[in-house]
Order: structure tokens, then C-alpha cells, then sequence
């Protein structure tokens, strides 16, 4: 057996109904121990979702503090924190996370592998990415963050975080992998479908951003550790959530929707080679991590990187538009949450194009945190999206539409809440990013009501979503559902939802195009009888 | 339960080689090696001179130690490469040889790099520079430290009898990351030590 290989593949076929393979252990046992790429996957995703219950909730007390007139309930300084940990815990702690465990479980169903390329490695860094994400948060609790007071608090976040960025390295290292080596006979890269393509682009790029972000912590952690405070510049991770760095985690969020839109206007993609080329500059574009301590309105480079985030933004929502008029569009909330989040990409980016024009001055201000929130939102609706479509494959049941459809709605309105409140604070007012209030004029109690409105629904939204995914999961424990509910275009639809041991209980036929269910099912209707 | 979709006629693909995957792996993370440490360098650069002199008044880089020690690394390249050949050859002796060394060589890096921090009169929080120059020749030596645990894991898989001229994949991959840590050394000697160490 070779070092990629694990023990729920026999040898030598793809297949473990034969039972020449070892099972996995049950219960928790089986869960701590698999290498089994759906759980892995699994487990992503539901450690993200209950996580992104609390960022919403952090979120939402921030809100409401800031309504506060007169007496703080807690003071500026802990709001500030608040607000810090809000975004590194959506950034990091939900996001990328979700973006890694749709990819681990879906990537080798979309591609015709077996499992994915390592899976003993994606196993390490799901439980690294775990213990790593609750050294960071303790850290924030004992004093820690980047005005941190305590000296171990400090240590903790800074190494916490470094975990984190090395976990999602290692796993996306495997499903990258995966993509380039292990795809099935015939699909070559131009038939990869869109959601692996993105995780080969977007995930390639986050890689290397993830790889930069290490070094700006090791760099902090030995200043702060030896020198006992933190270096000057400390700031210098703060790119990678800012234009255009933060774009490269909306890539996936894309990458699901330009599946999931042919698959629901019941048509083919008509120009699959495009699309794929729009996913791959947003990813390039998204890049960022070259422009560290720069400012987007005096480099030239950089301004136009931010500037250009509009057209692949413009040309994928554009795209699916034309997909649907061409169609015959049918109803289903992972519509929904994938054009909602084609929406918000486009005034993420169209904000972030603002952003760096220098005369109006917004760089520096709040604006900027609501052009996060936009990018950021744009990428948890796709992902979530990606959670619905793929249910039945994920938890053998699909996510009950009722609660999905209130919680693409609560998510939706509360990011747009949210960020409209930060990006008038800072075109109206010139409030500072990541300031405790949204200022002291008039328009500031407004904008408080707003915001805080659109933080409560966020975490009502994760919270809706959060228990829609485990109704399903544990609906699809007692009872199975259609292989294929959707109708779906791409391989991972050909087998049961969800899908046995292995993936593919038969061998598969040579790829011959990039919606290759698509082709089958129209040559059956076709045949003659 | 699914039925398959596909025409039935259709013959079955051939099961897809399982070649390159660790190739691949291997050339990713290298690639993220590499953007690590030219972050690193990079922070080095912006924080040259920010807080004045890094060195002490009369203190200089030693600049004979560092040469010894970094041309000590770059020779582990080629004794590293020799191991992936006994390999190949399935010469156990000149595997046992090789691979004793490499790890040699590995452990009087360590020394010497050790050695020319304790003459550099300054600590790793004492100022900006200094705190760069320790981040980046630390972190390169834990990158060292890193290929030597691939290279022991693979030195007992290999004593073992699991590789051989056909099944080298994992051999090849513990020495390209052995070579990725060299070139690191390689590129921290030039662009910090030796323009650092350079009379102004």
C-alpha cells in the first residue's frame, strides 16, 4: 500500500464492495480516526456552521452595543476586540473552513476519484485546523489580540492563528492534488467542473496567500515573544482581508454558483471555457498578498487589481443571467443562495473599486469594513448555497427548504444591513475602519439601528441554517433520497446520496465533456426505441 | 439507489494511475515554501534601518562562520541525492552512508548557525531588524529541521525494503524538500547575511 492510499481502498480497484477492504471503526471512534473523505468534509462543515453561529452572535452584540447611548454595557476597547474577533472568526473560522470542507467532500465526487489524494493529511489538518481555532479564541480571552495586554494572551493568538493558516495549507494542498492527479480518464482541466476549478485557482492562490500570512506571524510572534511587544507594522497581516486580498475567498463561493445555475435553468453552460476563465482572474486578481504594506490609492498596480475585481464580478453574475433567460428556470432556495451571493460580489467589488479612488477619500474609513462584509457575505451565501445544493450527497437527505429559503433571506439582509451602515459611516461621516461606534453625528444613531439590525438577522440566519443542515443530516440517517434530486450535470451525481465507500461502485466510462451526466441523460431521451 | 447514467455499452475506463500524486503534493507545498520565505525576506528588506543600526557599536557579522556553515547545507544537497540514487540501486550500504551524511551535515548547520547567533551580540526583540534577521534564519532553520524528520522517516521506510527502482516517488519527494530547504539556505546566505555582512 502506498503512502496515498488508506485502508478503506482495497488495492488495486476503486470498489470496496467486494469486502477485501478493512471497515472503518463506528461511532466516535470512527469519526476521530477516519481518512474518509465525506466525513472529513462533514465535519468541516458542521465545525464551521456552529462556529459561524458565534461569530454571528459576537456580531450581533456589537450591534446592540452600539445602539447604547450614555453608559457602555461594555467598554470601547472590548467592542473593539469584539469587532476584531467577529471578522478573523468569519474569515478564518468559517469561511475558508467551509470553503476546504465542501471541496474535500465534493471535489473527489466531481472529479471520479476514490477519495481524495491525502487523506490521513486532510484528516491532520481538520483536527489541527480544530485545536488551532480554539488556542486563537482562547487567546482573545485571556487578553490576547492584536491590542492584546497580556503577554501569553498574545502568544496564544499569534500561534493560534499560525495553526489555522497552516491547517487550511495542508488541506487544501490535498484537494488541490486531488484536481490536478486523480482526475478521471478523459476529463481533462477544460472539463473540470467549475466548482474544482475554483478550488484549483482560488485554493492555489489562497495557498500562497496563506503561505505569506505564516511568514507575517512568525515574524510577529518572534518580535512580540522575545521583545516582548509587538513589532511596528503589526498591521501587516490586515491585507488579507482587505482589497483585493479578501476576493480570493469568494472564488469557491463562485465556483458553486456556476454550477449550481445550469443545473437549475435546466441548460447547458454555453460557454464553459469563459466561465472558467472569469473564475481564474478573479482568483489572480484576488491576490494580494504581493502588496502587504501598500495603499491601494498610491500604487498603481494595486489600485488596478482592486479596480478590475469588477469585471470577472460583472461577467459571472452577467453570465448567469444569460444562462437563465436561455433556460427553463425552476425554483430551489441553492438558486437563491448563489445569485444572492453573485449580487453581493459584484458591490463588494464595486466598492472596492471605490475604495481606491483617491479624491473620495475612503480608504482608511469604515467603508472599507463594509466592503468586507460585502465580500465576505458574497462568499458565505455561495458556500451556504454549496451546503444546500450538495445536502443529499453531504447527509443523504436534501436541507429542508422552508428554513433554508428564511435563512438565504435573514443572511442576505442582515450582510446588506450590516454593511450599508459601515459604508455610510465612512462616505458620510470619515469614521475609521474598525472604530467601536459609527460616530457622533445625527445620522450615527441611524446607522446604529441598522447595523445592529443587520447583525441580529445574520445570527438569526446562521442559526436558521445551522439547524436546517442537521434536520437533514439526521433525517438522512433513517431515510435515503434520490441519487440525483436536482438533475445535476457533473459526475458526483452519478452515484447514491449518499455516495458508498470508494464513491463509485462501478468503474466509470472515459469523460468525454464537462457535463457529462448532461450528455448521458439527453443521448437517453435521444435514443430511438 | 442510483441507476447509471451512462450508456451501458460504453467500456469502462482504465483505473487512473495513482503516479504524480505525491509529485504534486510535493511541488505545492514547495511553492508555498517558497512564497513563506520570500515573505519573510521581504519583511526583512521593509525593516532594514528602521530603529537605526541593528548591530551593536563594534559588533559585525561573522561573516567566515555563516560561509562555513550555509556551504556545509548546500553540500547536504548532493549527499541527499546520492541516498535517492542507493535507493534506486537498492544499495542499502551506500543508502546507510548517504543518509548518515546528510544528517551529519544537517547537525553542524545547526551548530554553526547557532554558533553565529551567539556572536551577533543582539537578541531576537531588540529591534526591528534584528527581529526579521532571527524570524528569517529561524524559521529556515526549522524549514532544515523539517526535511531532516521527512528524511529519517523515509531513511526507515527505506532500510526497510518499501522503495525501490520502481516505487521512488516518496524517496524523490523527501529529497526535493531537502533541496527546497538548501535553496532557502541558499537565497537567506545571499540576500541577508551576505549584503548584511557586506563592509558599508
Amino acid at each position: 500500500m502506498t503512502i496515498t492510499e488508506t485502508r478503506t481502498q482495497a488495492p488495486g480497484s476503486r470498489s470496496v464492495t467486494d469486502g477485501s477492504a478493512l471497515p472503518e471503526p463506528r461511532g466516535l471512534a470512527g469519526w476521530l480516526t477516519t481518512t474518509d473523505h465525506k466525513r472529513i468534509g462533514q465535519s468541516w462543515v458542521i465545525s464551521a456552521l456552529f462556529l459561524l453561529v458565534v461569530a454571528a452572535g459576537i456580531g450581533a452584540v456589537v450591534g446592540i452595543e452600539r445602539l447604547q447611548d450614555g453608559e457602555d454595557l461594555i467598554g470601547a476597547r472590548t467592542v473593539a476586540d469584539l469587532l476584531h474577533i467577529h471578522g478573523t472568526t468569519l474569515a478564518w473560522l468559517v469561511v475558508a473552513p467551509l470553503a476546504l470542507g465542501l471541496a474535500t467532500h465534493v471535489v473527489p465526487l466531481q472529479v471520479g476519484a476514490a477519495n481524495v489524494a491525502f487523506p490521513r493529511g486532510s484528516a491532520a489538518a481538520y483536527w489541527t485546523w480544530l485545536l488551532s481555532g480554539g488556542l486563537l479564541l482562547t487567546g482573545y480571552g485571556v487578553g490576547g489580540g492584536p491590542a492584546g495586554t497580556t503577554e501569553t494572551g498574545v502568544d496564544l493568538w499569534l500561534a493560534g492563528q499560525f495553526g489555522v493558516a497552516a491547517a487550511l495549507a495542508i488541506g487544501l494542498v490535498s484537494v488541490i492534488t486531488t484536481v490536478v492527479a486523480l482526475r478521471a480518464p478523459g476529463m481533462g482541466l477544460r472539463e473540470t467542473p467549475f466548482f474544482s476549478w475554483s478550488i484549483l485557482t482560488g485554493g492555489g492562490l489562497l495557498l500562497l496567500s496563506l503561505a505569506v500570512l505564516m511568514a507575517d506571524l512568525t515574524f510577529l510572534y518572534v518580535g512580540h515573544h522575545f521583545g516582548g511587544q509587538l513589532p511596528a507594522g503589526s498591521a501587516v497581516t490586515g491585507w488579507a482581508l482587505t482589497v483585493p486580498g479578501v476576493f480570493l475567498l469568494a472564488v469557491p463561493a463562485m465556483g458553486v454558483a456556476a454550477d449550481v445555475v445550469p443545473v437549475f435553468a435546466r441548460v447547458r453552460q454555453e460557454r464553459p471555457g469563459v466561465v472558467l476563465g472569469l473564475l481564474g482572474a478573479l482568483a489572480v486578481l484576488g491576490f494580494g498578498a504581493w502588496a502587504q504594506l501598500s495603499e491601494p490609492t498610491r500604487e498603481p498596480l494595486l489600485w488596478a487589481t482592486s479596480a478590475l475585481v469588477l469585471l470577472p464580478a460583472l461577467g459571472l453574475l452577467a453570465g448567469a443571467a444569460d444562462t437563465l433567460r436561455r433556460g427553463r428556470p425552476r425554483p430551489g432556495t441553492p438558486l437563491v443562495w448563489a445569485l444572492t451571493a453573485g449580487l453581493l460580489l459584484l458591490l463588494a467589488a464595486l466598492a472596492g473599486a471605490l475604495a481606491v479612488i483617491d479624491p473620495l477619500e475612503l480608504h482608511g474609513t469604515a467603508w472599507l469594513d463594509g466592503q468586507r462584509r460585502l465580500a465576505l457575505g458574497a462568499a458565505l451565501l455561495g458556500l451556504l448555497g454549496g451546503v444546500v445544493y450538495w445536502g443529499p450527497k453531504m447527509w443523504g437527505a436534501r436541507v429542508p427548504e422552508p428554513l433554508s429559503g428564511l435563512a438565504v433571506l435573514a443572511v442576505l439582509g442582515g450582510v446588506v444591513l450590516a454593511a450599508a451602515a459601515d459604508l455610510v459611516a465612512g462616505l458620510v461621516d470619515d469614521v475609521a475602519a474598525g472604530q467601536p461606534d459609527l460616530g457622533s453625528s445625527d445620522l450615527a444613531g441611524a446607522l446604529g439601528v441598522v447595523g445592529a439590525l443587520g447583525d441580529v438577522l445574520l445570527a438569526v440566519g446562521a442559526l436558521l441554517i445551522l439547524v436546517a443542515v442537521l434536520a437533514a443530516a439526521r433525517t438522512g440517517r433513517t431515510r435515503t433520497t434520490d441519487a440525483d434530486p436536482w438533475e445535476g450535470h457533473t459526475l458526483e451525481w452519478a452515484t447514491s446520496s449518499p455516495p458508498p465507500p470508494g464513491n463509485f461502485p462501478e468503474p466509470l466510462a472515459p469523460v468525454t465533456s464537462d457535463r457529462p451526466l448532461l450528455d448521458a441523460r439527453t443521448t437517453t431521451t435521444e435514443a430511438p426505441a | 439507489m442510483a441507476t447509471s447514467l451512462v450508456p451501458a455499452d460504453l467500456p469502462a475506463a482504465p483505473e487512473p494511475s495513482r503516479r504524480g500524486v505525491v509529485a504534486v503534493g510535493t511541488g505545492l507545498a514547495i511553492a508555498a515554501g517558497v512564497a513563506f520565505f520570500a515573505a519573510l525576506i521581504g519583511l526583512y528588506f521593509a525593516s532594514q534601518d528602521v530603529d537605526g543600526p541593528w548591530l551593536p557599536e563594534g559588533e559585525l557579522v561573522p561573516n567566515v562562520a555563516l560561509l562555513v556553515t550555509y556551504t556545509t547545507l548546500l553540500m547536504s544537497s548532493f549527499t541527499a541525492q546520492w541516498a535517492v540514487a542507493a535507493v534506486q540501486l537498492r544499495d542499502k550500504v551506500q543508502l546507510v552512508l548517504a543518509l548518515g551524511v546528510t544528517l551529519l551535515l544537517a547537525f553542524a548547520f545547526f551548530n554553526g548557525l547557532s554558533f553565529s547567533w551567539s556572536q551577533l551580540g543582539v537578541g531576537p526583540g531588540d529591534n526591528l531588524t534584528a527581529t526579521a534577521v532571527y524570524a528569517v534564519t529561524g524559521a529556515h532553520a526549522l524549514a532544515v529541521l523539517i526535511a531532516v524528520v521527512t528524511f529519517l522517516v523515509m531513511a526507515f521506510r527505506a532500510l526497510g525494503g518499501q522503495f525501490g527502482p520502481r516505487n521512488v516517488e516518496f524517496v524523490q519527494s523527501a529529497a526535493a524538500i531537502w533541496h527546497w530547504a538548501v535553496a532557502m539556505g541558499v537565497a537567506v546566505w545571499v540576500l541577508v547575511w551576505f549584503l548584511e555582512g557586506m563592509p558599508r
